[in-house]
């Protein structure tokens, strides 16, 4: 008997026929082994962005038929396989898929579902109203004890009490002349404080709103991920087992068919490593954030308390001199 | 620690950039753009829009009127509201504009996005700290001479209408108040004037004793009593831990002709360190036994000033002295026409100033700059401006010149604040308060550039009605309000301005002139003054 040489079609889509592909060389083995490994992946997970191998239709994907692996255009398009069979096998790939892809979805959805509870977890450093009072109250007294020849002093040093105050703290910075350089850097360092809560406050804010913002984001993406699934898989299946009877005539279905979106599985498993990357740099930087802030507040008490309790010094002498 | 002695605002500057940097090189340039724009853009719409934000704050009266006389608060006011009501919306219409969800969530900044939002920090933190200078400045008192800081306030623009009005409101105002001490020490006139009014107080206590006789029959029998002859000193001597005169005061309080008696005895209180001083001095007063007697008995001096400010006045007063003894004759050694005695001294250093000094300048600076710093720092301005400063007004005082002198276009060429009413409305605050920084420097500047641009040594009452209705030309220009014209003529007469000295010999001329900015009560005012 002659052996009839399997002939392959591509479907143009620009011209929406059936173009049969004429090897150039001479004909080899029709996939080459290397690419087995992919070729028995599922349609459904193809994302052309990540793939090592460029697929053009779901007809060039593998399917086991009586323990056989065999190229799923291959089997429905040979003549030679009863009808009723075919359709057999097509009903059994579709479900093969399926079910190899809801697996994969499942296995995707509660790794991330436990990775976005773990991160949940992870506390975001607050910057409460009371620490901010605290250092602009800071910031007052010690802009009153040191800025003795500010414009606002010059007019409160003419009543008697400022007069009073004024000439004590002169005293102080005269009889202690280091208090001079102490208020300075305690100004420094309580401006310091200030702009590093709001710089820390917006670092924590950001990461704050990145985890909701990729939280809500999942959310959405699993119920498209879902849908769009569905979508493809049912019409895919309606196609060939419609198709079937006249499978010679019917072109293979486009890959672009069966191959997942912009909102993929992938990009799930990418978008909670990018969280999980986040919050793990977030985590590392909190004790260093944390102790900042103790250090920067503790220097402004500090330096704070030293003038206060100089200048209450100063006052009690002067009752006696 | 030395390096930390005097506050220096170049710290602030340097803590404000490294955090802004920090922030864009971590956020990446979409972020810090936005935050660029933010503070960028209010300063450039509220230039061009600023007057309609006004308008409608005039229209609002009421709602967001701080006080009815605080022109550069309501302005400052309506300002800060606009430029944050801008701030928030420019964020949110930034926000608007954001890349996808998945952007955003999937990518963090790149290099490029790092480095350019570093540079964007840089923009922001310079825009920053515009902002702190000027809101810092009168609570920090910092100067502007420390490198950074002089930087920050040269780029001030009238985009940015709040660098220009920091450079109005504080750095012009510092400079001449530094410039006018230096000169007035120099020249010696601060010692004169110390002198002048200690002299001038004393001589009016014989006056004062007259009066106080006058009222001592309308006191009880128990108050004659206390008060014996009736002498200042007699009546300021201390007994039974008060003095007499505060007793009597109690002794009177039902007495009809109380507030008589109060206002005569309360003028004895306030020349309380005046009797002193005329206790204390050994012989007829002059300078040098005025300085011997104060310097020895400072602190007892003190003590019977009644204000605050009266004794801080002859506390520097006194300083302004001493610094004319040790330092006199060390500035009248280049200048050996100059007489030794006090008002010689000034009238020299005086006409020196008035003339071409640059040769006694050049002279002192290479001899002295080193034991003078602050004179040294003005001279040094002086030969660097010589030719501007030649074409400024000629009677606009030095100090007034040359803190105005660096900016010069935008004082005499086209003035600044006649165009941007944040500026507009500082100055008229500063024509119209006393308590204002800028009230000297600024009074003198109006009246030598709009008033009386003339070259003149005193005034007339002719004189006097033509600076007056130049003024009411002004105002029906639309140049400032009338109440702003009317306050700054009675300031003009009654504080003690720069112009007093110059109408004192004409008083009674131009009080008798007739004028819509000379109200009969600012006339009765000036009267009863003298």
């Amino acid at each position: 008997m002659k052996k009839i040489e399997p002939r392959y079609y591509v479907y143009e889509n620009r011209d929406g026929k059936l173009v049969e592909v004429v090897p150039e060389a001479a004909p080899g083995p029709a996939i080459e082994a290397s690419t087995y490994p992919f070729l028995r992946t599922n349609p459904f997970l193809y994302n052309p962005e990540a793939s090592p191998l460029i697929v053009y239709s779901i007809e060039d994907f593998l399917v086991t038929v009586k323990k056989r692996e065999l190229v799923f255009g291959d089997v429905i398009r040979d003549p030679e396989i009863p009808l009723k069979q075919r359709r057999k096998i097509v009903k059994k790939a579709f479900r093969n898929w399926k079910k190899s892809y809801v697996k994969e979805k499942k296995q995707t959805f509660s790794e991330s579902g436990k990775i976005i509870d773990v991160l949940g977890e992870v506390s975001v450093l607050r910057f409460s109203w009371k620490y901010k009072l605290v250092l602009f109250v800071l910031f007052f007294v010690a802009v009153f004890l040191v800025a003795v020849n500010s414009a606002v002093w010059e007019d409160f040093s003419l009543t008697k009490v400022g007069n009073y105050l004024h000439g004590r703290l002169s005293d102080m910075y005269a009889t202690h002349a280091w208090l001079g350089s102490v208020g300075n850097i305690t100004i420094y360092v309580i401006l310091s404080a200030i702009l590093f809560v709001t710089v820390a406050g917006l670092i924590s804010r950001d990461y704050q709103k990145n985890y909701k913002l990729t939280e809500s984001f999942l959310d959405d993406s699993e119920r498209d991920i879902d849908r769009s699934f569905k979508r493809r898989w049912k019409k895919a299946r309606k196609y060939y087992l419609r198709e079937l009877k006249n499978i010679r005539k019917t072109p293979p279905l486009d890959i672009g068919a069966v191959q997942e979106g912009q909102i993929n599985i992938q990009l799930f498993k990418d978008a909670c490593q990018v969280l999980l990357n986040r919050a793990h740099k977030y985590k590392k930087a909190k004790p260093f954030i944390n102790g900042f802030k103790y250090v920067l507040l503790s220097l402004s008490i500090l330096g704070t308390a030293t003038l206060f309790v100089f200048a209450v010094y100063e006052m009690i002498l002067s009752i006696f001199k | 620690m030395g390096l930390f002695k005097t506050f220096s605002f170049d710290a602030v500057i340097l803590i404000v950039f490294a955090f802004f940097l920090f922030m864009g090189i971590y956020f990446g340039i979409r972020r810090q753009f936005g935050l660029v724009l933010r503070l960028a853009l209010p300063p450039v719409i509220l230039y061009f829009l600023f007057d309609e934000f006004l308008k409608l704050h005039e229209k609002t009266k009421g709602f967001l009127k701080i006080r009815a006389d605080g022109y550069l608060a309501s302005a400052l006011f309506v300002y800060i509201v606009a430029y944050l009501l801008m701030f928030f919306a420019i964020g949110l219409i930034y926000g608007i504009f954001k890349p996808p969800v998945k952007t955003r969530i999937m990518k963090e900044p790149r290099l490029f996005s790092r480095l350019a939002g570093g540079a964007a920090g840089l923009i922001s933190a310079y825009f920053t700290s515009l902002l702190l200078v000027f809101f810092l400045k009168p609570v920090l008192g910092f100067n502007f001479s420390t490198p950074l800081t002089k930087v920050l306030v040269a780029t001030d623009n009238s985009v940015f209408t709040l660098s220009k009005l920091n450079r109005h409101q504080y750095v012009n105002v510092d400079e001449y108040l530094e410039y006018d001490e230096a000169l007035d020490l120099f020249t010696g006139k601060s010692a004169l004037d110390f002198y002048r009014k200690t002299e001038a107080a004393i001589s009016s206590l014989p006056e004062l004793e007259q009066e106080i006789g006058t009222i001592l029959p309308l006191l009880s029998q128990a108050s004659r009593n206390l008060a014996g002859s009736g002498t200042l000193e007699e009546l300021a001597r201390k007994e039974g831990g008060k003095r007499v005169y505060q007793s009597i005061l109690e002794l009177e309080k039902n007495n009809e002709n109380y507030p008589l008696i109060k206002e005569k005895l309360q003028q004895l209180h306030e020349n309380r360190a005046y009797l002193l001083i005329r206790e204390l001095l050994p012989g007829p007063l002059d300078f040098p036994s005025l300085m011997a007697v104060v310097s020895e008995n400072l602190a007892s001096i003190l003590s019977e000033f009644p204000g605050v400010e009266e004794k801080k006045a002859f506390e520097s007063g006194h300083a302004a002295g001493l610094y004319f003894q040790e330092n006199g004759a060390r500035f009248r050694e280049l200048l050996p026409q100059a007489g030794t005695e006090l008002e010689e001294h000034v009238e020299a250093f005086a006409g020196l100033l008035a003339g071409d000094p640059s040769e006694y300048m050049e002279a002192f600076l290479e001899g002295h700059s080193a034991d003078f710093p602050e004179l040294a720092k003005v001279f040094r301005k002086y030969l660097k401006h010589k030719d501007e400063l030649a074409n400024l007004p000629k009677n606009l005082s030095l100090a007034a010149k040359l803190a105005l002198v660096e900016r010069g276009k935008n004082w005499f060429e086209d003035p600044l604040w006649e165009k941007h009413s944040l500026l507009r409305y500082h100055f008229f605050e500063a024509l119209t308060s006393p308590d204002n920084r800028g009230h000297e420097l600024y009074s003198e500047y109006f009246f030598r550039n709009y008033l009386a641009t003339e070259d003149y040594y005193g005034f007339g009452a002719e004189g006097f009605r033509a600076c007056l209705d130049e003024l009411q030309e002004l105002v029906e220009d639309g140049l400032l309000p009338e109440t702003v014209a009317r306050i700054y003529v009675r300031n003009l007469l009654l504080e003690d301005s720069f112009l007093r000295e110059s109408v004192a010999e004409n008083l009674s001329d131009i009080l008798a002139l007739e004028h819509a900015y000379l109200s009969a009560e600012l006339k009765a005012e000036l009267a009863k003054r003298g």
